[in-house]
């Protein structure tokens, strides 16, 4: 299949922006302005306007010799609407859009491969595709050729619907003057020394000479003059915004009927979403408070979906556990598209908890024991007692490591906080202690073992770390890890051997 | 003279309409276990705790519960299974955890009462319950570690029976390992094992080090006996204990 760009040039593009809801303008003679006050230029000027005598670059002051001319400032905002609008028209025809406009020009290049069965010839398609920018108040021309630089330059070189077949590019590029290749200052003047001024002179130097001169920039317009250089497509992704406003008549106040209004938000988004074959990732909603104040939230499950009771329920869960302070005016639910995982599972793995209904359960779960306290435990690299975080559980799909080892260990339970203890000393060591109203006798103790220290002071180490085996009266058995404050002179059982 | 076994075919064939192999012991249905690690109690339990049961573990402070729980939960989580620790009172050390052999990323780690003020025992239980219940109607946890080991006898009794009885069947029915860990039984007929540990005796008293504990454990309740065939005779009974020890992590490999 042979590729084929058709390339759309719209020259002039800050008047044709401006003069989109203007059509009465259109005849007469119109300049844009352009720059800081009181620095400003004519950046753009229709055909009437060069006829008078206006020229770019010409100031303001310049300008008000010409009374009967219009003189509109430059709107970047009404340029972007344009573009918009013509990259949405160029994208009725292919979805390979790239565009490549510069300052003052929009340049769109369309990947047509293929699609003669659809819009007919590449001529029929692309008279089609002017007719829907004329419809839009633009005016411009149109290139279709198979070398995408090609198309480029020809668009900006004629008017109309040029339609150019593969291995005739040369020829019709070669009466087209230097300008349409963008030529650095320096490069247009060597070749106004040269004598150069069509591409078709360009394209019949001497490649090896052309690079002797002007290195390999030379070598890359040359193949431009001829319609041979290369270009890799890049396809334009157009931004996806899911986002859905509600403004309530009546301020409410019960979670329970914003819900309703949600489902049907959250209906909308999800049909919206599904249509491009994605899912929810994650949800912000934003509540317009009375009092001008506002209250956002995000919920973001484990894998995205587009099950509407799923967010519902973990929606629900995230205003109950914070709810909003005073009654809600408005509500903004905007969405993060992501794609639709699927987890393949193995016939022989074992079984683990479903992501989407783990979510909701690590919901109700945080909402009855607290945020941070339902995870998993992440070690820290640090000698700090206690050194581990919780972050949000998952689900690790990915193989476990093999850590077996022929010894068991010991397990420590860890009391937070270290409970007091009245401790009776006798020759520097602990002989007895009484721990929840109860009296030990120490058997045997190790230690003890300085720790809180710094390494710059090597005199101050404010905790002795004992180990303690003892036993009650009753037979009963502690085996306990045992720290002294030195600083504050007092015994505290911090972690049980168990 | 016909033989026994002839005569015994000739009775069943006869009775075979009314009662179904009337003098042939039944066989008894196989109860999956998971192994605990600890290779003496696998020896004395036939292979480990039962599968879709509670398993009761009763000690006091010191014998080695914790230990044993977390053995069994790094085995699980070394074999890629999900597993969750209600930590009712927030005692979980996961530094010792992870030097036991768990994967912290397959572990669930529940702490109740963390971050509210109200630390009474009474709220912690009440989360802790709770929490179970919704762990259980999840589903896909291998082993949910309810550990009830730091609350005295008082708290723990007064858990309703009907409580147990609904962890039973929903841990019959997901095939999950529920283990408890108390300081008295609490749990009664819906534990489908109770291993009472003793309080143990440190090893190698002469060191300079605390290396580590020896523990004794005896099986006092046992629903699920492995074995094919329901013997028609009492079988001669042993004291079903085992003895192992566990070792702290400076103390090295030997």
């Amino acid at each position: 299949m042979t590729t084929r760009y058709a390339c759309l040039v719209a020259q002039e593009f800050p008047l044709q922006a401006l003069l989109r809801f203007r059509p009465e303008s259109r005849p007469k003679p119109v300049a844009v302005l352009d720059g800081e006050p009181p620095f400003e230029q004519v950046c753009s000027l229709n055909r009437p306007a060069l006829t008078l005598g206006i020229a770019p670059g010409m100031t303001k002051l310049e300008m008000e010799m010409f009374p009967n001319a219009i003189v509109l400032t430059r709107s970047r905002a009404l340029e972007s609407a344009a573009r918009a609008a013509l990259l949405e028209c160029a994208g009725t025809f292919s979805p390979r859009v790239e565009d490549q406009s510069s300052d003052g020009y929009f340049i769109c290049v369309i990947d047509i491969t293929g699609t003669e069965i659809l819009f007919g010839s590449p001529q029929v398609l692309g008279e089609s595709l002017l007719k829907k920018t004329h419809a839009l108040g633009i005016q411009a021309s149109i290139a279709i050729s198979s070398n995408f630089q090609a198309a480029r330059c020809l668009a900006r070189g004629h008017s109309g619907v040029l339609f150019v077949p593969q291995g005739r590019e040369g020829a019709a590029l070669a009466p087209l003057p230097l300008t349409v290749l963008d030529l650095s200052p320096e490069h247009a003047e060597t070749f106004a020394m040269w004598g150069i001024t069509t591409l078709g002179e360009l394209a019949c130097l001497k490649e090896t000479e052309l690079i002797a001169r002007l290195g390999q920039a030379g070598k890359e317009l040359r193949l431009l003059a001829r319609g041979e250089s290369p270009h890799l497509f890049t396809a334009l992704e157009a931004d996806f915004p899911l986002e859905e406003r509600v403004e309530l008549d009546v301020p409410v106040e019960l979670l329970d009927s914003l819900l309703f209004i949600l489902g049907v938000m959250l209906d909308q988004l999800i049909v919206r979403a599904q249509s491009r074959i994605l899912a929810l990732a994650s949800i912000t909603l934003r509540l317009d408070l009375q009092g001008g104040t506002s209250h956002s939230r995000t919920v973001q499950p484990a894998l995205p979906n587009t099950d509407r009771k799923l967010w519902l329920k973990l929606i629900h869960l995230d205003l109950q556990a914070h709810p909003p302070q005073a009654a809600i005016e408005a509500l903004t639910l905007s969405a993060q598209p992501g794609s639709t995982s699927k987890v393949q599972l193995g016939l022989f793995s074992p079984q683990v908890p479903e992501p989407m209904r783990l979510d909701v359960t690590l919901a109700r779960i945080r909402s009855i024991v607290g945020e941070g306290n339902a995870g998993r435990a992440v070690l820290q690299d640090t000698h700090h007692p206690d050194a581990f975080r919780v972050e949000p559980f998952t689900v690790a799909f990915s193989p476990a490591a093999d850590r077996k080892s022929g010894t068991q260990r010991l397990a420590m339970r860890q009391l937070r906080p270290p409970e007091l203890v009245i401790v009776n000393v006798r020759n520097l060591q602990p002989e007895s202690f009484v721990f929840r109203e109860k009296r030990y006798t120490v058997e045997r103790a190790y230690g003890p073992w300085s720790s809180a220290g710094d390494w710059w002071k090597p005199t101050l180490w404010s905790l002795e770390q004992w180990d303690l085996v003892a036993r009650a009266h009753d037979a009963s058995w502690l085996c306990c890890c045992m720290t002294r404050d030195l600083m504050q002179e007092r015994w505290q059982v911090e972690a049980l051997y168990d | 003279m016909p033989s026994a076994q002839h005569l015994r075919a000739h009775i069943e064939a006869n009775l075979a309409q009314r009662i179904p192999s009337a003098l042939t012991p039944l066989p008894r249905l196989q109860h999956p276990v998971a192994p605990t690690g600890i290779p003496e109690l696998d020896a004395l339990l036939d292979g480990g705790l039962p599968v879709g049961a509670i398993s009761e573990i009763v000690g006091p402070e010191c014998s080695g519960r914790t230990s044993l729980a977390l053995t069994f939960v790094a085995s699980m989580t070394q074999a890629g299974k999900v597993c969750a620790w209600v930590d009712v009172s927030d005692t979980l050390h996961p530094e010792s955890a992870a030097a036991l052999g768990v994967d912290l990323s397959r572990l669930l780690w529940i702490r109740c009462g963390a971050a509210t003020l109200n630390r009474k025992s009474w709220s912690r239980l009440e989360q802790g319950l709770r929490v179970s219940d919704l762990l259980l109607q999840a589903g896909g946890f291998s082993c949910i570690v309810l550990d009830l080991g730091s609350l005295s006898a008082e708290y723990a009794l007064r858990v309703p029976l009907a409580t147990w009885f609904r962890f039973r069947a929903a841990a019959e029915r997901l095939q999950s390992n529920v283990v408890l860990l108390t300081q008295h039984g609490c749990s009664r007929n819906s534990a489908g094992l109770v291993l009472r540990l003793d309080p143990g005796s440190r090893l190698n008293p002469h060191s300079t080090v605390f290396t580590g504990l020896h523990h004794r454990a005896e099986v006092t309740r046992q629903r699920f006996p492995q074995g094919d065939i329901l013997p028609l005779r009492k079988p001669p009974q042993s004291v079903p204990a085992a003895q192992w020890q566990t070792k702290t992590v400076w103390a090295g490999q030997r």
